[in-house]
């Protein structure tokens, strides 16, 4: 187990100011406390080489977790496992386990260039000379990163600076990486790049991965295991099947355009009690839940009317999450 | 182990230094400014002892150049840790813009990074202006140091920038808090003030507040009368460097705790 978080619970108290001058100078003597339960008894689990989506709406506690992950933050309650370390007490060790990228933050250094910082990297985490040369080489081809490596950070685009910071986070063959909506803000191409790399270093490195993102690509071409995070607690963990079997049952369609004009469409009695028709015209989309198989459906259709233009559709993840986050 | 670990930092901190100097060099005019400033500032100083000393021959049995000695001390410490412990005033802005994250995800102490992440070199300018006064009191009082005395010299001036850097530790590290310390960081640097004149001539209070609540004292005062041969008490050579010991361990301890409160922010 690498990961092995149990009870994790993270809470945040916040001082409230008052309005304008006056609660200003009021909150300077009593001040208002307001808790935040960011993290509340999260349990998580991922072995070695897993790759795992962890989603949820804005505020939902997906980086104060990963900062519990990554020892930034202590937790109020509960108790975690990165690598069998505790991550906050044994940070520096710790630290040498993980990699680690906030798409909103910067983990470079503002004006040395992306060589330099590199290089800083490896003095930093004592990366031996072989290793270090194999993995700038492969990185930077693969990233493509030549034509600014030796540009400050500070004159890079966004894109170019995320493939630097990924780069830079796996420098020292961490054995676990944390990727905190790094795809955020970025081109369609770079998106696509960023991709390839997270899963080229999955699966030929075995790094396991937490990865967060609003984008849902990122999500169905990569993670196999899905966890979502609502108001601070999971809601769900599992395949993007089962996600997509408890969230968006019904979501399933057969669309057809029939070849002659009929008053009704019937099914078998089977079939009925799971479809909904909807219909204008000749054009008819039937609905279903999972218990029914859009072959069984397209069959019992086909022996009764002539269809042309047969379309089937499975649940989108954009609709499983919004039913997710709307819990 | 800890030599080990010890050994890592000391080869890393020169590293990390050249690169935040390389990347202050980039302003050149702000360089030899802040250089000029920082003598200027100090020069100032030394024109009120001399304007003072015009009318009194001496005060609370300190002559003139003996009070340019102590003030020269002073400059130094003060220098060394305006020019090497810089990163301190970085804590707050750390804090509050929730970047202090990277530094916790960093293999290294926190300290050690806040440290090796920023150095003013103009600093050096106090460093310069408090060594040449130093000199010419010393050719004025007619003394010449032993060579211990040199030695003893060198690590008054070191314990006395850590006893100014964990005092401004120990205010930054209340940033984990309290969101905005820099107010309170200015005035402690204020208190520093003091310590460029001998504390003999300040109220009894003031001289207990100096040497056991902010140790600004070890800085100047006591190495100083050592080093002149006017006090013979242990307090005026062991005291700088058990209270050095003191302040940093104090600050450490006060850091560490202060960095478990560490709330991050922002998603």
């Amino acid at each position: 187990m690498v990961i092995q978080a149990t009870g994790l619970t993270k809470d945040y108290v916040i001082n409230l100011k008052g309005k304008g001058l006056k609660g200003m100078a009021k909150s300077l003597f009593k001040s208002e406390k307001k808790t935040v339960h960011a993290v509340q008894d999260v349990n998580l689990q991922m072995d070695e080489g897993e790759l795992v989506g962890y989603i949820g709406p804005n505020g939902a506690g997906k980086s104060t977790t990963i900062k519990m992950l990554s020892g930034i933050l202590a937790p109020t309650a509960g108790s975690v496992r990165v690598c069998g370390l505790d991550p906050q007490k044994r940070r520096i060790q710790n630290a040498m386990n993980i990699g680690a990228v906030f798409g909103q933050k910067t983990q470079l250094w503002w004006d040395l260039p992306v060589r330099e910082t590199f290089e800083l990297l490896r003095r930093m985490y004592n990366i031996p000379a072989d290793r270090y040369k194999k993995n700038v080489d492969e990185f930077m081809d693969f990233l493509d990163m030549g034509p600014f490596a030796d540009q400050a950070v500070r004159q890079l685009s966004l894109g170019q600076r995320m493939r630097a910071e990924i780069a830079a986070s796996l420098l020292h063959d961490p054995k676990v990486l944390f990727l905190d909506e790094p795809t955020i803000g970025l081109d369609v191409n770079v998106k696509v790049a960023v991709r390839e790399f997270v899963k080229k270093i999955n699966k030929e490195r075995g790094v396991t991965i937490l990865l967060t993102t609003h984008d849902l690509q990122d999500i169905e071409e990569l993670a196999k295991r899905i966890v979502v995070i609502n108001h601070g607690q999971v809601g769900f963990d599992g395949s993007q099947a089962e996600l997509a079997r408890k969230y968006a049952d019904g979501k399933h369609s057969v669309s057809f355009t029939l070849q002659q004009e009929v008053s009704d469409i019937l099914l078998p009695e089977g079939l009925a009690a799971h479809c909904t028709i909807q219909r204008e015209g000749r054009n008819v989309k039937v609905m279903h839940d999972s218990s029914v198989s859009s072959s069984d459906l397209i069959v019992a259709l086909v022996q009764r009317y002539r269809l042309t233009d047969i379309d089937i559709e499975g649940p989108q993840i954009e609709d499983v999450v919004m039913e997710v986050y709307r819990e | 182990m800890a030599v080990k670990r010890l050994w890592f930092y000391i080869k890393l901190y020169p590293y990390f230094v050249s690169r935040s100097i390389q990347s202050r060099m980039s302003y050149k005019s702000d360089f030899f400014l802040g250089v000029g400033a920082s003598a200027l500032m100090q020069g100032l100083g030394y024109v009120f002892i001399w304007a003072v000393f015009q009318g009194i021959p001496e005060m609370n049995g300190w002559s003139f150049y003996q009070m340019v000695f102590v003030y020269g001390m002073a400059a130094i410490s003060l220098g060394l840790n305006e020019f090497l412990f810089a990163g301190s005033w970085n804590v707050g802005k750390h804090v509050r813009d929730g970047s202090f994250d990277r530094l916790l995800l960093r293999p290294m102490g926190t300290l050690f990074s806040i440290l090796a992440e920023d150095v003013a070199l103009h600093g050096i300018g106090s460093v310069l202006f408090g060594l040449a006064v130093c000199i010419v009191a010393l050719c004025r009082l007619h003394l010449a140091l032993s060579l211990g005395k040199i030695l003893f010299w060198i690590v008054a001036m070191a314990c006395g920038s850590l006893i100014f850097f964990s005092v401004n530790i120990v205010c930054a590290t209340v940033s984990f808090w309290v969101t905005d310390i820099s107010s309170s960081m200015v005035m402690v640097q204020n208190v520093s003030e003091f310590t460029k004149y001998p504390i003999a001539i300040y109220d009894r209070k003031l001289q207990v507040f100096l040497t056991y609540v902010i140790p600004f004292a070890f800085s100047s005062y006591y190495p100083a009368g050592f080093l002149l041969g006017m006090e013979s008490s242990p307090i005026y050579w062991i005291g700088p460097i058990l209270a050095a010991a003191a302040a940093v361990t104090v600050a450490a301890l006060f850091w560490r705790y202060g960095t478990g409160k560490y709330q991050s922010a922002g998603g």
